[in-house]
């Protein structure tokens, strides 16, 4: 693990590398003076070589400022301004993989218990075709169809939840479904997968010599070790949503993660957009160790000790 | 485009020991189901319409007319036009192109990327196996569409930065399949039995075991197209992709979009085309990843 | 309900009286039987073998008593009767409500049939917790008796135990507690000894042995290994090719087989102090299903076949000499044979 994470230090150190010419003439603008193009070239830290700046990139990154932006919000630590918009995207992250998980799972089971029928063959035909509708096809959709040609959900912005529930969630759902579509896919076909070959298994034969009810059998015997492979891509999505994330929030006008992404990229806030990308990796890492974590409580026999 | 948990070995088939006719044996088991055919097929014509449309159009990509912008389909414009009175039809050919050619970009980056590390990775362990997993994993790590993000905000705008970034993430799925592929025929008795009659060049194994990962990887490379493709609209959406006077289904929907109040059609058609151009690309590879799966024995 | 010569026999203290089963598959447009009029009955308080090569459709037969025949096959025709209710007419929801509870199955290879994601303890208390209604930590408790009952040592230890962690003879001991939680009245086990180690094999039997005369418990005891039949079973039903080929005591069937088959089967058992001389197997393959000769099934091996007399026609299973009457007197179940020279015939057995 912690070889990966200083790998990722170093790829969004070196993110800066990229930029041709030189990046405070870029940052400061064309009509700056050479006195603010030096200011900048220092707060950037281009005016030490490269083995100091990237260690004291680190030290940033473990005093938690992750730098310094110098467009957005000049002087203000990156970490900051990722934390203020941290919200924003966990409420859409949590509420589009809850979405994802309560409409995948139902459609798994479905389709692997009618195993062969017309419902299991519409469902993988149902999620072969959502897998090619990107969020930034559905999101205009469901803006045009359910908020603008029929006023039921607003088209743009966010409400905290500190405006109530059903506020919160009416400014989420749409944006929400638009991110969800792809991980239901996803998880749906994985969940079906993964329960057909569970339910040839012996000790379902076992559970329904016991004399227990189909729910019981599926609801609790099957689904438990059909668990790991559906968990797993429920984490593989992770990457998918933050990446669903960025446009969305542009399409919704939400102020997330993602629109600080576009945002800084477009203003060239280099410092911003290197955070950006280590907090996402970072993120993206520390699902993945939940996941593995998880294992050990779906599956007894991958327990240490 | 689905995530395979495992990725698709080559089960069913025999593991192949004469690499000279090896490819034509490839190409008709991954062709044996007839709906890879049909669907193959149809994307042939998609991009023979995609190269070829532009030149038939009457319209030029960049041709404005203010006074008639944001037609409804007509007969002089059978798809209508956009914000700034171009043909709809014309931009959406010179898009679908530009889609084609930005996936192929992308995956071609991937491809060369991702393989030889892991054949290598996969036929013999060691410290280089070691080295490429983590960076493999660190890769895995990045979401593609932020990495891109940031690449292209950092290099500047553009299609061709942005795809080979997303080619640099779409890499790890390579090495996975070609290290797994790698793993499994290095430990097969024919690779053995070369190996102990002196037979230590690398060459003749590598093609062997090239030949058995060929199939796989093409299934990845069918799945991976649709990803690229979506990943440069997106970007191209985000207004960090193309530029002008390039033309691509992003920047249209994002016009579209943009003035999706005044009117409604203009969204349609770049969503639309971007869901069938993909949907084709994932049928194919489902096509093609059941036939290495049997093995190209039809049921 | 139609009177027939086992009822006036007194199997009304039969737990189980299958009735001419007839169990197969559609394929394609034809149609394949894979059990072909079976009957046998097990009575409570008695152990019955059922023993045949693999393919001959015990196992099936077992499956349809349980109503966990697996699709595609079906049920061509016959009845299931359990304690005088007809499994077969029955709802499914009263066939599961007597699973578990009143009939009971044990498998072949019992760490495969164990959820590894639960504990034993947790698997054990499951039918009672469903069935009897009992709280957690009632069935808990109750759990961790069945686990002594079952002579698993430190059995409130090993309750919290994940099938894993268990040996096959251990695996195959929790199997024998879950299927005995509810006090059941039939046990139906299937090859249960099978996959393990000779030493633990005898343990198992003697503590199957054990428990079925304790709880007096109706047993069908499936297997291939006559020297387990030999063990543990009253009563011993021989079967090949889809029918019950002989039935009856199984030390009469040991000692004077009446069908060629069996003749063949124990003929191969092989014994301390044979000196190189009778290991005999039988000659051919048996028929597989769908493939049924007309006649005897077993003709194309039996080294009394006669021309014209056994590949003609069904052959039934019928009453052997003298044991219709006999059987009609004492209350036992007649020995049957389905042999045509089975009267001819004087086949050796052991003592």
């Amino acid at each position: 693990m912690l070889p990966i994470i200083l790998l990722v230090t170093l790829v969004s150190f070196l993110l800066l590398e990229l930029v041709p010419g030189d990046p405070a003439r870029l940052v400061a603008g064309d009509l700056a003076t050479p006195e603010q193009v030096e200011a900048t070239r220092v707060s950037l830290g281009l005016d030490r070589n490269v083995v100091v700046r990237y260690i004291a990139y680190l030290g940033s990154v473990v005093t938690g400022s992750f730098g310094e932006s110098v467009v957005l919000q000049p002087g203000r630590g990156a970490m900051d301004l990722i934390l203020q918009a941290l919200p924003v995207t966990l409420s859409l992250t949590v509420v589009s993989l809850v979405i994802a998980v309560v409409v995948a799972v139902p459609l798994g089971v479905a389709a692997a218990l009618r195993r062969g029928s017309w419902v299991d063959q519409v469902l993988n035909g149902l999620t072969s075709l959502s897998l090619a509708l990107p969020p930034f096809v559905i999101g205009p959709l469901l803006v045009t169809v359910l908020a603008v040609t029929y006023n039921l959900f607003p088209a743009v912005g966010y409400q905290p939840l500190s405006a109530g529930f059903p506020v919160w969630f009416a400014y989420l759902l749409l944006p929400a479904l638009a991110i969800a579509v792809n991980p239901i896919a996803e998880i749906g076909r994985q969940v079906r997968g993964s329960l057909v070959d569970v339910l040839d298994q012996s000790y379902i034969r076992t559970a329904n010599a016991k004399g227990l009810s189909t729910t019981r059998v599926v609801g609790k015997h099957a689904i438990k070790n059909a668990a790991i492979p559906a968990v797993t891509v429920l984490g593989l999505q992770v990457t998918r949503v933050i990446g669903g994330t960025v446009v969305v929030e542009i399409i919704f006008a939400m102020p997330g993660i993602g629109a600080l992404a576009v945002n800084s990229v477009l203003s060239h806030d280099f410092p911003v957009v290197q955070a950006l990308v280590l907090f996402s990796a970072l993120a993206v890492l520390a699902t993945n160790l939940l996941v593995d974590l998880s294992y050990g409580y779906f599956d007894p026999r991958l327990r240490k000790g | 485009m689905t995530t395979t948990i495992e990725p698709p070995r080559a089960g069913g088939a025999p593991v192949r020991s004469t690499p000279h006719r090896a490819r034509f044996r490839t190409a008709r088991m991954l062709l044996s189901e007839r709906r890879t055919r049909v669907v193959l097929a149809l994307l042939v014509l998609l991009v023979l319409v995609a190269f070829v449309g532009p030149l038939l159009s009457p319209y030029g990509s960049n041709e404005q007319d203010l006074l008639g912008r944001l037609q409804p389909p007509s007969g002089a414009h059978w798809l209508g036009t956009d914000s700034l009175g171009r043909d709809i039809l014309t931009l959406v050919l010179h898009g679908t192109r530009l889609s084609l050619l930005a996936g192929l970009l992308a995956v071609g980056t991937a491809v060369v990327l991702g393989t030889p590390a892991g054949l290598l990775a996969g036929y013999r362990a060691g410290p280089f196996g070691a080295i490429t997993n983590t960076v493999s994993d660190t890769l895995l790590a990045l979401p593609p569409l932020v990495l891109a993000l940031a690449v292209v905000g950092a290099y500047g705008g553009g299609v061709v930065p942005a795809m080979l970034a997303v080619g640099i993430t779409l890499s790890p799925r390579f090495y996975r399949v070609a290290r797994s592929v790698a793993a499994t025929v290095s430990k097969d008795a024919f690779v053995e039995a070369a190996r102990s009659i002196g037979c230590s060049t690398t060459r003749i194994l590598t093609r062997h075991v090239f030949a058995n990962a060929v199939a796989p990887i093409v299934v990845q490379v069918t799945f991976s197209i649709g990803l690229a493709i979506i990943a440069e609209a997106s970007l191209s959406f985000l207004g960090v992709g193309a530029a002008p006077p390039s033309v691509s289904l992003g920047t249209m929907a994002r016009d579209a979009f943009t003035h999706i109040r005044e009117a409604a059609f203009p969204i349609f058609p770049p969503c639309i085309v971007i869901a069938v151009i993909v949907f084709l690309f994932s049928s194919l590879g489902d096509g093609l990843r059941d036939a290495v799966v049997s093995g190209g024995r039809r049921t | 309900m139609t009177v027939t010569e086992d009822q006036a026999v007194g199997v009304d203290t039969a737990l189980l009286s299958v009735r001419d089963l007839s169990v197969g598959f559609r394929r394609r447009e034809a149609w394949v039987p894979i059990l072909d009029a079976v009957s046998f009955t097990v009575r409570a308080g008695e152990v019955v073998g059922l023993v045949g090569e693999s393919g001959s459709g015990k196992t099936v037969s077992s499956l349809t008593a349980m109503g966990l025949l697996p699709r595609p096959l079906e049920v061509a025709g016959g009845s299931i009767d359990f304690r005088g209710r007809d499994l077969l007419t029955m709802d499914p929801k009263q066939v599961r409500d007597l699973r578990g509870v009143q009939m009971s199955m044990i498998f072949q290879d019992a760490l495969r049939c164990l959820n590894p994601a639960f504990t034993v303890g947790d698997q054990i208390a499951e039918p009672l917790r469903v069935h009897s209604g009992m709280s957690r930590a009632q069935a808990g408790a109750r759990a961790v008796e069945l686990l002594e009952l079952v002579e698993i040592p430190r059995a409130k230890e090993r309750a919290s135990s994940y099938p894993h962690e268990l040996s096959g003879g251990m695996c195959q001991r929790v199997m024998i507690a879950i299927a005995l939680a509810c006090s059941p009245r039939l046990l139906i086990a299937d090859e249960p000894t099978t996959a393990l180690d000779v030493t633990v094999q005898r343990q198992v039997l003697r503590l199957l042995l054990r428990i079925q005369r304790e709880m007096d418990l109706g047993v069908l005891f499936i297997t291939h290994d006559l020297g387990v039949v030999a063990e543990i079973c009253h009563r011993t039903a021989v079967m090949y090719a889809g029918q019950i080929v002989e039935e009856g005591p199984t030390e009469e069937l040991f000692r004077r087989p009446r069908h060629p088959y069996t003749h063949g089967l124990i003929s191969s058992i092989p014994r301390l102090g044979d000196a190189g001389g009778r290991f005999g197997s039988i000659a051919g393959v048996v028929p597989k299903a769908g493939q049924w000769p007309d006649g005897c099934r077993f003709a194309s091996r039996c080294d009394h076949v006669e021309r014209g007399r056994c590949d003609v026609g069904r052959v039934p299973l019928e009453p052997t000499d003298g044991t219709a009457d006999t059987a009609r007197t004492t209350g036992e179940v007649p020995q049957r044979v389905r042999c045509v020279r089975a009267r001819e015939l004087s086949l050796e057995g052991v003592g």
